[in-house]
């Protein structure tokens, strides 16, 4: 199976202002996060892999198709929930489905099942005859889902699915992508909202100011730092010897609180210094973990290598 | 309370159908288009309306056809000034009206088609300015371009909808009323006779249709606020109305008949029309004294000067909204 999108030396300028710069990265995996700020460059990226705006130079490919010459067929692969409304007033939620599934080739027939079938999915099954402009946030957003599901994609692109709705309804969004890649549909989740891509994506893509910043496995990323630990234990006194005794074997200390440290250890083998300070400070140790990145964490470590290199 | 499970709760489903490899989605957007254009009450009872033409049409052929059997006689003289008052033609001393039916059926298609301009006018201030602007408003353009719809499919969808009511106005009508007129008067001589005249009312038609459509089109691109491209679009046909019929005033005949006498839209198309049905040469070939019809004939113009700023008002808005189009195709995924 080809990858999601490949991306080789892909560069869009649009004046002065470079909004992809030289971007080359191979993204696969089942359901993928695309991070980034503000002018990141992710809906660049999306509009340039959907074949809307051409490159500068350089060159993408979607599913192994070129994304500048194969865009219909591209198109015909992919489905795109814009970050936008995109309602067409005095459509209802069928017609407004069935519609979208005829711009994408279905016949009328093949259209008008499908929307029962996706908006049933989407569970709108009882609004689907209702204006779609008197739907809630959270019906509008599943109704986009489901008008980019129509047509039966091999890849989703999502910007923002879940802007605009309540935890209820997120939690309905969020399942609902996990099923998709269930399905062995890719999603490719375009969100500013961390936990969201945290709970359903495996590979995280990092942008900022056009560039990569980081890109992989979600879990690994989290083990970014191999040398940060929390040292939990019981002290008669205020543990302050103990606290000594790290920082004399080079030990940092993050973060203190009753009962616990937060500590960077000089290399990550070197566990035993904190056993043996311990040990010679009369401390009885409760746990030693090593500290689990959040990938806030990690999305702000990356801008950060950005901004000071 | 329903107890049924989420239908979600099955999980989602694949589809095994095809999708169509043929371009026809600007029929798509054609059909939805005007099916929530025709939703508009006002807009459904303009069409409607603007069957009063082929009513009109239908009642002055009537007239004729009784005036071909009444030539002369008393009855006839009532009918007479009513065709005079409509057609600018004094019929009064002519004996054989059926010789002259193709020329004087030419002259009612002219008069409705005229005022048959107003009501176009009319209907595409209800139905074109919408078109672009509503999506534009809507950002619903990321459904279109995240789709195999290309630039000239979207527009030639949206274009299909207005040329659809313009041509619901200026078309069927016109072609109803040929008909009618043909079954009524004479059968199948008649259908002879005027054969040519159901062409020359496709090509006008067809011309207001391009206009129109083009027009309206590339003003419904130009703002994402349909008040605005309405009040462009009054303000583009009324202005050089007003303009055209203040110079006609002050200046004198022999200067209008250029430049200065295509400035109004409307009477370039009103020439043009003249040009199509080919009225003045088809009244100057007959036998009647000059008196009879030189009323019907108007103001002399060339043609070129209103063919040339038609052509042009034309394909510059079709260049502008390709433009503009292709310009949201761009950024449809930032929109």
């Amino acid at each position: 199976m080809a990858e999601m999108f490949t991306c080789n030396g892909l560069v869009k300028r649009y004046g002065k202002v470079c909004a992809l710069n030289s971007l080359t990265l191979s993204v696969d995996g089942t359901v993928v996060g695309l991070l980034g700020p503000n002018g990141a460059g992710k809906s660049t990226l999306i509009s340039v892999l959907l074949g809307q705006t051409p490159a500068t130079s350089g060159k993408a490919a979607v599913l192994g198709l070129d994304a500048a010459r194969r865009q219909n067929l591209i198109r015909r692969r992919v489905g795109f929930v814009p970050e936008n409304d995109c309602l067409i007033p005095g459509m209802t939620g069928t017609g407004y489905v069935c519609y979208t599934g005829r711009l994408a080739g279905m016949s009328y027939k093949d259209a008008m099942q499908r929307a029962h079938e996706v908006l049933d999915y989407v569970e709108l099954g009882e609004a689907r005859y209702r204006p779609a402009e008197q739907y809630s946030a959270g019906m509008k957003q599943r109704l986009k889902l489901a008008q980019a599901l129509v047509h039966d994609p091999d890849l989703l692109f999502l910007d923002e699915p879940t802007n605009g709705m309540d935890p209820q309804g997120r939690q309905t969004m969020l399942s609902l992508i996990t099923d998709l890649g269930r399905a062995g549909i890719r999603v490719l989740l375009s969100s500013h909202l961390l936990p969201d891509v945290d709970r359903v994506c495996e590979q995280v893509v990092i942008m900022g100011g056009g560039e990569v910043l980081s890109s992989g496995n979600i879990d690994e990323m989290k083990r970014a730092h191999p040398t940060l630990y929390t040292v939990e234990f019981v002290a008669e006194g205020d543990g302050e010897d103990f606290r000594q005794r790290l920082q004399e074997n080079n030990v940092t200390i993050h973060q203190r609180a009753e009962g616990s440290l937060g500590i960077e250890l000089p290399t990550a083998e070197a566990q035993c210094i904190v056993l043996q300070a311990a040990r010679e400070t009369n401390i009885k140790l409760r746990g030693l973990h090593p500290k689990q990145n959040s990938l806030e964490e990690a999305f702000m470590a990356a801008i950060a290598r950005q901004q000071n290199p | 309370m329903n107890t049924a499970p989420a239908t979600s709760a099955h999980g989602y489903r694949r589809w095994s159908g095809q999708l169509s490899r043929r371009r026809w989605t600007w029929l798509a957007i054609f059909v939805a288009g005007v099916r929530l254009t025709n939703r508009a009450t006002k807009v459904r009872g303009l069409v409607w309306m603007s069957f009063m033409f082929a009513v009109g049409s239908c009642a002055l052929f009537y007239m004729l056809a009784r005036l071909e059997i009444l030539a002369g006689s008393d009855e006839a003289s009532d009918m007479y000034g009513l065709i005079n008052m409509f057609l600018h033609v004094d019929l009064s001393g002519v004996k054989q009206l059926a010789d002259f039916r193709e020329v004087l059926w030419r002259s009612v298609f002219l008069f409705m088609f005229k005022g048959e301009l107003f009501w176009v006018f009319v209907v595409i201030m209800r139905a074109g300015p919408g078109l672009i602007a509503d999506d534009l408003k809507a950002r619903a353009l990321p459904i279109y371009f995240a789709r195999p719809v290309t630039p000239l499919t979207y527009m030639m969808g949206k274009w299909m909808v207005v040329a659809f009511f313009i041509g619901m106005v200026v078309l069927v009508p016109n072609l109803l009323a040929l008909i009618f007129g043909t079954l009524t008067t004479g059968g199948l001589q008649t259908f002879g006779q005027t054969l040519a005249l159901a062409g020359d009312l496709l090509i006008t038609g067809g011309g207001v249709v391009v206009f129109g459509g083009a027009v309206v089109l590339a003003l419904s691109s130009l703002s994402s606020d349909k008040r605005y491209v309405m009040v462009g679009w009054v303000a583009f046909c009324l202005l050089p109305v007003m303009a055209q019929a203040v110079l006609f005033k002050v200046l004198p005949d022999e200067t209008t008949s250029g430049w200065l006498g295509s400035v109004s839209l409307y009477r370039d198309i009103t020439v043009t029309a003249d040009w199509v049905f080919g009225i003045r040469a088809a009244w100057e070939s007959t036998p009647l004294p000059r008196e009879v019809f030189d009323r019907a004939l108007g103001r002399q113009s060339t043609l070129v000067y209103p063919a040339v700023v038609l052509l042009t008002f034309t394909i510059g808005s079709l260049l502008i909204c390709y433009c503009r189009v292709v310009r949201f195709s761009r950024s449809a995924a930032n929109a």
